[in-house]
């Protein structure tokens, strides 16, 4: 099959698309020549990316069949969320997963590369499609989304504080049964602002529960889309492209939204913080930002790069204002550990997972796995990576794609690596012009895809 | 990680400086905070090669641990097949205990041998368990073995709960229990061959 790219000479350099700057604060990049600049809305789509979109669609709903039999190890216990759809498909096993995260992923692969020349109706109907999909399907992979509901039912209706006591406390509650048995005595590990978001949630039945949890997630995978979409416009860039590379990414989707994670809830509230300070709004935006800290501590990997990048006494004060509120409803709901948020990151770097980069070339070097020093060793690597970013960001660097390298090396030098981690900077890097972000993010995520297809090639016995 | 000539810092220049600005730039140059990132080709260089080399230290590792995956599995897949072969019982779950104390490649491939008045295979050590130690590398789908013993139902493989060891002793697996009352015969199985 000959494969052939769109002629654009850089998948993220600016094209003047509609208004180019879009805001007063955006870097809008001059038009080029040779580049495809029309608006988005009036592009011709080429058969062949349509063609690729239905892939992606078809892969989500070959995925949402089989996963809808219930029997796989990919499928965490669950409650049946997909009875209508049972008979449907037989058994989503690991070859059958993985072949639909190969595909998905050179589906993807085969879209960004004609990114610029999809209009915005298709590629906002190809996400759209792909995202309804998941949403239906049954909660993929992790059982994290568990122990979110059980943290609000501890918290509405057993009056127990989640961050003191682990799911453990609610034994009797049917929840329980779900949870995994990894986190069965884990206190929370999210900010009290997602405890408060899960509240709703809580009084409903466990089915009921389940779906409120995804419409959180859609909700806040949604709004990363959308603020994506109008960050990049703010700084004259291809909004597609931002949409595509983040609303169709395979770990996004598949992992991230399939798994309902709120770390998209703390992504959009990041993106939020962005948009606004590309408009100019200092205060909220340092707030927003500050509000999404709160949600989940990693958010506050983007502080130092926001403040030292734009350098605004606005923006410093509404992260404290921001800050003060959230720690102060923190302590007034949970107590002084509803207000410590940095506990927790302490907390998940002590963790190992398999996945996990440490891990991998500890097994290169003959070494059964890592041990305690080396979590000492990796925090003094990223201790040193973000303080060369920092200074970067000093002397000019966008503060954005400063946020996004550093997201990413959290990820990396992280013993506890999970795919959804390696979103976290995905949006940052659409939106900015240094676009070696946007290709080591996706090189990590072609690694974490290489090492999850093992047992594609295991026996079968 | 410099950018393009062209490449602004997400505005912090487009707007007037409030006095945290006005008085930052009061600094002296070196250490002064610049609204605009400065092209340097050897910087840039400098940073790509990093990046590359690590690109390049993490795709060994991921390629070299996925494929130490897919090793293992078929290791367990030849213990298995090797422990059916040996004991002639076509039982589904045999269980495999890999070495994590010493990080050999010693896997300890146990499973429900037959009882007197006893339907199905049963779970996984809820019977008597014959267990066989595997040893070496994978020849024609089996791997070898020397030594083995049996332990009783519901009990884990500890020296302590071990009996009946046949075959070439081995010091890391010593057999230290007795043979419950009313158990099978301890016998080795017929495609024992020590």
């Amino acid at each position: 099959m000959s494969f052939k790219g769109p002629r654009s000479p850089s998948l993220l350099e600016g094209a003047a698309i509609g208004r180019p700057g879009g805001g007063a604060l955006s870097a809008p990049a001059p038009p080029r020549t040779g580049v495809s600049a029309r608006d988005p809305a009036s592009r011709r789509t080429p058969a062949i990316a349509i063609g690729i979109g239905v892939v992606l669609v078809a892969v989500s709903l070959l995925l949402l069949i089989e996963a809808s039999a219930g029997k796989s190890p990919l499928l965490p216990p669950s409650p049946s969320m997909t009875k209508w759809l049972e008979g449907l498909g037989s058994e989503l096993t690991f070859r059958i997963f993985l072949i639909g995260l190969l595909v998905f992923t050179a589906a993807y692969a085969g879209l960004l590369a004609y990114a610029r020349h999809i209009s915005a109706r298709v590629a906002i109907a190809v996400v759209a499609a792909v995202n309804v999909i998941i949403f239906i399907a049954p909660v993929l992979i992790s059982t994290d989304v568990f122990s979110y509901i059980a943290y609000a039912r501890m918290a509405v209706m057993h009056g127990i504080n989640p961050y003191t006591h682990g799911p453990a406390a609610i034994q009797q509650d049917p929840i329980f049964n779900y949870v995994g048995t990894d986190w069965l005595k884990a206190t929370t590990a999210y900010g009290p602002i997602y405890t408060l978001l899960s509240y709703p949630i809580a009084p409903l039945g466990l089915i009921a529960s389940v779906w409120g949890m995804k419409v959180e997630a859609l909700a806040g995978s949604a709004a990363a889309m959308a603020l994506t979409w109008r960050c990049a416009k703010q700084r004259g860039m291809d909004p597609v492209v931002a949409l595509i590379a983040v609303g169709a990414n395979p770990l996004w989707v598949l992992y991230g939204f399939g798994g309902d994670h709120n770390d998209l809830i703390m992504i959009a509230f990041m993106m939020g913080a962005v948009t606004l300070t590309l408009a100019g709004s200092d205060l909220k935006a340092g707030a927003t930002l500050a509000v999404g800290m709160f949600v989940k501590a990693t958010a506050v990997v983007m502080l130092p790069f926001m403040v030292i990048g734009r350098r605004r006494v606005s923006q410093i004060a509404g992260l404290a204002i921001g800050a003060a509120v959230c720690a102060a409803l923190g302590y007034v709901l949970f107590g002084v550990n509803g207000a410590d948020i940095f506990s927790v990151l302490t907390k998940d770097s002590s963790y190992v997972s398999t996945d996990g980069f440490p891990t991998e070339l500890a097994h290169l070097i003959g070494w059964p796995g890592i041990y305690p020093v080396d979590h000492t060793i990796l925090k003094g690597l990223l201790i040193a990576i973000v303080a060369y970013l920092l200074w970067r960001t000093w002397r000019g660097y966008d503060w954005l794609a400063a946020s996004g390298w550093a997201l990413l090396a959290v990820a990396v030098t992280s013993p506890w690596m999970l795919a959804w981690y390696t979103l976290w900077g995905l949006p940052l890097s659409v939106i900015t012009r240094d676009r070696r972000l946007l290709y080591a993010i996706l090189a990590v995520q072609g690694l974490f895809i290489i090492h999850q297809t093992s047992p594609m090639f295991a026996p079968v016995t | 990680m410099s950018a393009p000539a062209e490449q602004r810092s997400a505005g912090a220049e487009e707007a007037p400086q409030d006095w945290l600005g006005r008085m930052l730039q009061r600094l002296p140059e070196p250490i002064r905070p610049r609204a605009r990132d400065r092209e340097s080709h050897r910087r840039r260089r400098v940073e790509m090669i990093v990046l590359v080399v690590v690109a390049i230290v993490l795709a060994v590792g991921t390629i070299y641990d996925a494929t130490r995956a897919v090793g293992i599995d078929y290791r367990l897949s030849a213990d298995i097949e090797t422990w059916r072969q040996i004991t002639g019982i076509p039982l589904k779950e045999v269980s495999i205990e890999q070495d994590m104390k010493h990080f050999t490649k010693h896997d300890v491939a146990c499973g429900n041998i037959p009882e007197a008045g006893k339907h199905g295979e049963g779970k996984p050590g809820a019977r008597t368990q014959l267990c066989l130690v595997m040893i070496g590398p994978i020849v024609k789908g089996r791997r070898e073995t020397h030594t083995g013993f049996f332990v009783p139902p519901k009990e884990s493989d500890q020296s302590v709960t071990r009996y009946g060891c046949f075959g070439s002793p081995m010091t890391r697996y010593p057999c230290e229990g007795a043979k419950p009352a009313g158990a099978p015969p301890d016998t080795p199985p017929k495609g024992f061959e020590g």
